[in-house]
């Protein structure tokens, strides 16, 4: 089993998280300045962390109690930096010479060889870093962390995409850490999601799972609800599954809230894509509200409403509803999140 | 008319290895970050300093060790700028790819400095040749007169230093 549990005071920030990293993709997402970088730097070895413990397949790299600390050059993990890590003095596959010393000189230059080939950048071997393109020293950068054969990937966020996040798991089975701010990516690509605010981890889970049920008001701010309204439980009925929450301008019905009771203030969290727009009232859960302002994003339109309420329309919905003399905009109760 | 160079060799003999001592040491405290304790010897007058070592006779290797004394802070201080002057990004992908802190010394931070740390070596040789108060003050018989050193020192500092310093700023 691998498990982390770091804590660590640093200038800015206070840093204490526990948590397993399972086999396959593991994201850390979360706003700058989360700790996403210190944490990994601390999981890979590179500072020491004020106490905690380090399990990495049942082997204890760090027990603050019994003052264990295996150094990151004994790790054998991975670890890709923020910024341009190549050695600017050394060409490509000196660089990469330089990772696979441990290895006898036969198999250290098969190896190298072996690697630039499968990172594509056999072309460029004997170039200095400052004469590569930026995609060029990303790759390089991979596969000079691949060549060593590490046991476990920190990857902190250089600008990684999703076909090179899929590359990786293809040419290696061990499990990857990596932190990103882009939280598509973390859809697309990883198993299993942290969020990340402030030092502390809000939810951890599957990413599919964290959207559709964000654990409370932080993390749904930060997987980008737009839609955050605190109100208050006018009524509670089990026997027709229903409620009403009443909240500054106007009140919603959702279904029953269990473990609540009556005039308990909630939060309810609605997603932009699952508010409908209508010209004319529709029934229930449909408020007329001003229009404030419109933006355009690449696939869709969000409209702005009174009372930060924010809906977002696919292009052609919106072509279809641009004329609108009022706006009524619907909440359906079902998408209705108390948190 | 005939020349006696060997007080002139001798100079650079000593100022030779008392460069090459205090630079290793120089190197090493450098590296460590251990220069705030050989700041204090920087404010000590050479004449001060020379009263170390008055009570022995004056030998080659008592003339190097003034000049490793009066050297080894100028080159702690110049190389802990050097190697602070390094991304730390760089000592940290080494370490991670499994380098000990020799090779990380030796391989990584080392050659990516070495302009700035062998120009401060070269003034600091230059310096030793020359100095003048601190032999004297010993004995100033048996080493170079401190015209003919003076001129050698300046050649070498400056030809070093600036074939050492120059091209990186060029390239910056």
């Amino acid at each position: 089993m691998t498990n982390f549990r770091l804590m660590k005071k640093a200038p800015c920030i206070a840093l204490e998280v526990d948590f397993p990293v399972g086999p396959g993709i593991t994201a850390i997402y979360g706003p700058a300045g989360a700790g996403k970088s210190l944490l990994l730097q601390l999981a890979a070895g590179l500072l020491p962390p004020d106490s905690g413990r380090v399990l990495f397949d049942d082997a204890i790299l760090y027990d603050g109690k019994a003052g264990v600390h295996v150094p990151a050059c004994r790790r054998g993990f991975g670890y890709l930096p923020q910024s341009d890590s190549l050695f600017p003095h050394l060409t490509l596959a000196e660089n990469l010479r330089f990772a696979a010393q441990r290895f006898p000189r036969l198999e250290r230059h098969r190896r190298v060889a072996d690697w630039l080939e499968r990172c594509q950048i056999s072309a460029c071997a004997e170039m200095y870093p400052r004469q590569l393109s930026a995609r060029q020293k990303l790759a390089g950068a991979l596969a000079r962390m691949l060549v060593g054969d590490p046991k476990l990937l920190l990857l902190d966020d250089c600008g990684l995409s999703e076909g090179l996040l899929q590359e990786i798991r293809a040419l290696t089975p061990v499990p990857v850490l990596f932190a990103t701010r882009d939280l598509e990516l973390c859809c697309a690509a990883a198993s299993q999601m942290l969020l990340l605010d402030s030092g502390r981890i809000l939810q951890a889970g599957a990413p599919r799972a964290i959207l559709d049920r964000p654990a409370g008001i932080d993390a749904a701010r930060l997987v980008g609800i737009p839609n955050l309204f605190e109100g208050r439980l006018a009524s509670l009925d089990p026997f027709r599954n229903s409620s009403l929450i009443e909240f500054e301008h106007f009140s919603l019905s959702a279904a029953y809230v269990p473990a609540h009771f009556k005039g308990d203030r909630v939060w309810v969290a609605i997603r932009a894509g699952d508010l409908k727009v209508h010209a004319s009232s529709v029934g229930a859960n449909c408020l007329s509200v001003p229009l404030v302002r419109t933006s355009f994003r690449t696939q869709s339109v969000r409209l702005e409403f009174a009372y930060q309420i924010f809906a977002d329309l696919t292009l052609g919905e919106y072509a279809g509803q641009k004329d609108n003399k009022d706006w009524y905009v619907e909440f359906p109760p079902a998408a209705l999140q108390i948190l | 008319m005939s020349v006696d160079w060997s007080p002139l060799w001798l100079s650079l003999r000593v100022a030779g290895i008392a460069t090459a001592v205090s630079l290793a040491l120089g190197l090493w405290l450098g590296w460590r970050r251990w220069q705030m304790f050989v700041a204090l010897q920087l404010a000590l007058p050479p004449t001060i300093l020379c009263s170390y070592f008055l009570f022995r006779p004056l030998s080659p290797v008592v003339a190097a060790l003034a000049g490793i004394v009066y050297a080894v802070p100028f080159l702690a201080r110049s190389c802990a700028a050097a190697f602070q002057s390094v991304d730390p990004v760089y000592q940290d992908a080494a370490r991670s790819l499994g380098a000990s802190e020799w090779r990380l010394f030796l391989g990584i931070s080392l050659p990516m400095v070495y302009r700035p740390i062998a120009a401060s070596a070269a003034i600091v040789f230059a310096r030793i040749l020359t100095e003048y108060a601190v032999t004297f003050l010993l004995d100033g018989r048996s080493l170079a007169a401190p015209v003919t050193g003076g001129i050698v020192g300046l050649a070498v500092g400056a030809i070093v230093g600036l074939a050492t310093d120059l091209p990186r700023r060029n390239a910056a």
